[in-house]
């Protein structure tokens, strides 16, 4: 990683005057920890603390979490775009690492690249020191639609070709990689668990009359919710797509939100993403090697002792950008998910209690 | 897991095994990947029946552009998509993830530098985090590969990771010498992986070596030899058990041998049940064989010290 600098983005409005428009952009990576335990808060502190002099943030509630400072990493190279535009991006990307229930760890890397509007594009280039005052912002030298550069960095499959783009899953893998890296980890994984990726883009809402739900339909599992609340900070609407096993993209257009609530958010829905996907494979592989006579399928029981508590849906998620969870729920059901797949891993419990007691009996 | 196959001399069907067992451990649920590190000649691809990547990944997107730095990752391929067997469409039900990272096509050996060794020992510490069985296929002999894997195996980030060696040889004389050589001779695994800072009994009990291509003079292949000759099998296959034994490459540290099958060595390619069963094609010792050797591969069992 490059330099260390503090803190997150700046809690700004995602859209600023003059025509220009800001777009914030990330990737959150998530995977279990490489260690045969959960790690105990001064251990999960050691672990992220990855800047010398930086304060780990660590909260007890409701679930153990702990947050590495910001690392700030400079940039200049070409942005994503769907359209094939060639437009530098010059400025600093900001992540950070964290750990939850001292067990599983995210990787997050965002930037907010402010685009050139009509008539006001961004002459030239800037000194270092200007980049440096304003971490994880990119300024982009010409013309590029807001919408051109969301397309090509959520649809794009980066980290697969020779990088000459902004690769902000690069950067986030590789500070996943540095966290599991950490000599205080043992690399005795209690079970193997993919990792996940988790993109998201935050656009400014469009000019449309308030309330008004513009549904389009995307491909694979796609979910739509609209609000219409004009609150100070509020989310005009929302995209969550399944990709593929592993990619997830998360398209939001609001305004007036702060985007440290929104990284915030973002690393909150991807991990509840990777329990579910996770314990759901772990599920789908037991049910057709079934032990059979009431056995536990012995793939069960690490799912049990080291996942199924950290389920804590929105613990970490602002008043303002509660509704989005609200939202998602209804229309994807994570917790419905959840709460049949948990049950049904208890029924296997409870049968296999059952066939443990009567081959006593016997 | 993290294992590594090599051989000392070329033709030893070493990757064509590796392949199979990698194939069977993710039929029997086991997580595993497979990274073709024969950079000269990638032919993972081939083995796998992955037409796209016969020999190698065009496009600069495989092993070896990632170590030197070209990629930020190497393309995966998930080969359940792959793989062009009809048998193994759909996957079977059960079967766990099979994926091939495949090397470059007219890549090449090359010397190591450092931040190859950052990059590579990345890579394998992330794979073994998310597989069960990563198999790694370097290329025969004393290569730059070898060299690479001793190197980052002995670094901390990967110390605690289980790594293993598989030598992969003929059943012959001159093959049984080289693969002794290859294990604990000069240069070997063990010298080389001293040098480079691992313990020498850790390594030297990671070490195990497979058989191919043995004939077995019981089966019905040689049923119809004379006396003479079924006596002179006998007396070569004593004989060589009791080379391999002077050598250090006798029972104890066999995980397994892989009879003499033409399928085995002039399709180089996977063998399914359909091919035992169905076409008749392949010999059912050889499946017994290679199932035999997956399930010993993940069994810690076999790789106790002595």
């Amino acid at each position: 990683m490059g330099a260390e600098g503090g803190g997150c983005a700046e809690a700004k409005d995602a859209t600023s005057a003059g025509g220009r428009s800001d777009v914030l952009v990330g990737e959150v990576r998530t995977g279990l920890l490489a260690n045969s335990r959960a790690l105990t808060e001064p251990e999960a502190t050691a672990v992220v603390a990855l800047s010398p002099g930086s304060q780990v943030r660590v909260s007890a509630r409701p679930v153990p979490h702990a947050v590495s400072p910001g690392l700030t990493l400079g940039v200049h190279c070409p942005v994503p775009s769907a359209s094939g535009t060639r437009r530098d991006g010059l400025g600093t990307v900001l992540s950070r690492a964290s750990l939850t229930s001292g067990r599983l760890v995210q990787a997050s890397t965002h930037a907010r690249i402010v685009l050139g509007g009509r008539g006001s594009v961004i002459e030239g280039r800037r000194p270092w020191a200007h980049h440096l005052v304003h971490p994880g912002t990119i300024e982009v030298v010409g013309r590029l639609p807001a919408d051109d550069l969301a397309d090509g960095f959520l649809l794009t499959a980066t980290g697969d070709g020779p990088g000459v783009v902004l690769d902000l899953g690069a950067v986030c893998g590789r500070l996943l990689d540095q966290v599991q890296e950490s000599p205080i980890l043992d690399q005795k994984l209690p079970f193997r668990a993919r990792r996940t990726r988790f993109r998201f883009v935050l656009l400014p809402c469009r000019h449309t009359a308030a309330g008004e739900s513009f549904h389009h339909s995307s491909a694979g599992d796609s979910d739509t919710t609209s609000g219409s609340s004009r609150a100070p900070g509020h989310v005009c609407r929302v995209d969550f797509v399944v990709a593929d096993e592993t990619v997830r993209t998360l398209r939001m257009h609001g305004s007036g939100l702060s985007l440290v609530d929104v990284v915030g958010l973002c690393e909150d829905f991807a991990l509840h993403d990777w329990l579910l996907t996770t314990v759901q494979h772990v599920v789908a592989g037991s049910r057709v090697r079934a032990g059979g006579g009431g056995r536990l399928p012995s793939q069960l029981k690490p799912v049990i002792d080291h996942l199924l508590h950290v389920w804590m849906p929105a613990a970490r998620v602002g008043e303002e950008l509660l509704p989005v969870w609200v939202g998602l729920e209804q229309r994807a059901g994570f917790s419905r998910q959840w709460e049949s797949l948990v049950g049904w891993i208890r029924d296997q419990l409870s049968l296999s209690l059952l066939a443990v007691l009567g081959d006593g009996a016997r | 897991m993290i294992l590594f196959a090599t051989s000392d001399k070329g033709g030893t069907g070493r990757s064509v095994t590796s392949c199979n067992v990698a194939l069977r451990c993710a039929l029997q649920g086991h997580d595993v990947c497979y990274l073709d590190f024969d950079f000269g000649s990638p032919t993972a691809g081939a083995i796998f029946h992955v037409d796209s990547a016969a020999r190698g990944i065009t496009g600069g997107r495989g092993l070896h552009s990632y170590l030197e730095g070209s990629v930020s990752a190497p393309v995966e391929l998930d080969l359940w998509r792959h793989i062009e067997r009809a048998e193994l469409r759909p996957p079977p039900a059960g079967a766990a993830r099979l994926v091939l990272l495949p090397g470059d096509e007219g890549g090449g050996e090359f010397p190591i530098d450092d931040e190859m060794i950052d990059r590579c020992q990345r890579l394998l510490r992330r794979l073994a985090e998310e597989f069960e069985l990563v198999i790694v296929d370097l290329s025969a002999g004393r290569s730059y590969a070898l060299q690479l894997a001793l190197e980052v195996t002995a670094r901390p980030a990967l110390r605690a990771v289980t790594t293993r060696w598989l030598v992969f040889h003929r059943w012959t004389r001159q093959h049984i010498i080289a693969a002794a050589g290859l294990a604990y001779g000069d240069h070997g695994i063990v010298a080389t992986g001293v040098d480079k800072g691992h313990v020498r009994d850790q390594l030297d009990d990671s070490v195990r070596f497979v058989r191919t291509a043995v004939p077995a003079p019981e089966s019905s292949q040689f049923a119809g030899l004379l006396p003479t000759q079924a006596a002179w099998l006998q007396e070569t296959d004593a004989e060589l058990q009791k080379l391999a034994a002077r050598r250090r490459v006798g029972r104890s540290v066999l995980l397994g041998s892989v009879p003499l099958d033409p399928v085995l060595q002039w399709r180089e390619q996977l063998i399914l049940d359909s091919d035992v069963r169905t076409l008749q094609i392949a010999n059912k010792e050889t499946n017994a064989a290679l199932d035999a050797l997956a399930e010993d591969v993940l069994n810690d069992d076999s790789w106790e010290g002595l």
